[in-house]
């Protein structure tokens, strides 16, 4: 395994090489290392995040990777590229703060315990409902909006923002209570 | 929303958690509530899942 790595394009430059070795990397695993680590974290745009920094990963490692074993060679890939999706989940979630481990007992989600699979929980559980839900969360929740200030920003009457708070809320718990998808 | 007044006070179970409520409607689902052991329930859940929302978003998490 070491010693074939030398043998990928030997007679470039080590710059031509990286590069090479890099474009056929992206080329033949790219696209599955990107799907998995989107799905592993719902967010599109921190995926391509991850497997850019797997792949300066395999750049470090050029010497001890073989990318002609294609199938060890992919499972390094997610493998690295699954350690760099939950480091960059436990730099967000960093910040010390009470767990709110009896609610998620409450609501009856799997692992209450463990405060990165229950944010990974919500997380994925939040995806699964319908945008005029989530907007209506996004606005009250995350933006920190009265009601009334999300009726306004959303162009609905605020009777509409009260309702579906709940219905978004009712459908989030019945998402959450669901068995965990395997990652 | 819908005219059945126990439906009416629990759609307002999500504004009443985050104490969003105007006084004389969360007066109402209070009254409600008093009577009303589903809705009790329904609150508690309600309550616990905006709990787990709030620490979600407090963590840095996006919606």
């Amino acid at each position: 395994m070491y010693a074939t790595a030398q043998s990928y394009a030997p007679n470039t430059t080590a710059t031509t090489r990286a590069s090479d070795f890099i474009r056929d990397l992206i080329a033949a695993h790219g696209q599955s290392v990107l799907t998995s680590v989107t799905r592993m974290m719902q967010d599109r745009a921190l995926a391509e995040d991850v497997l850019q920094e797997t792949l300066v990963r395999a750049w470090h490692n050029i010497d001890n990777l073989d990318p002609t074993r294609e199938f060890a060679m992919r499972g390094w890939l997610l493998r690295v590229a699954r350690n760099v999706a939950v480091d960059k989940f436990r730099a967000r979630m960093a910040r010390p703060a009470e767990v709110a481990e009896s609610a998620a007992k409450a609501v009856g989600i799997p692992d209450p315990a463990d405060a990165l699979l229950r944010a990974l929980h919500v997380r994925a559980a939040l995806a699964t409902l319908s945008e005029a839900h989530r907007a209506v969360l996004r606005e009250c929740y995350f933006n920190g909006c009265t009601v009334t200030e999300a009726a306004q920003i959303l162009g609905i009457p605020v009777g509409t923002v009260k309702s579906r708070l709940f219905s978004a809320l009712r459908n989030l718990r019945d998402q959450l209570a669901e068995p965990a998808e395997a990652a | 929303m819908t005219d059945d007044p126990v439906h009416r006070e629990r759609n307002l179970l999500g504004a009443y958690v985050l104490g969003q409520l105007d006084p004389d409607e969360a007066d109402l689902v209070a009254a409600h509530l008093a009577g009303c052991v589903t809705c009790q329930q329904e609150r508690e859940t309600v309550l616990a899942t905006s709990e787990l929302l709030k620490w979600y978003v407090d963590k840095g998490g996006d919606i």
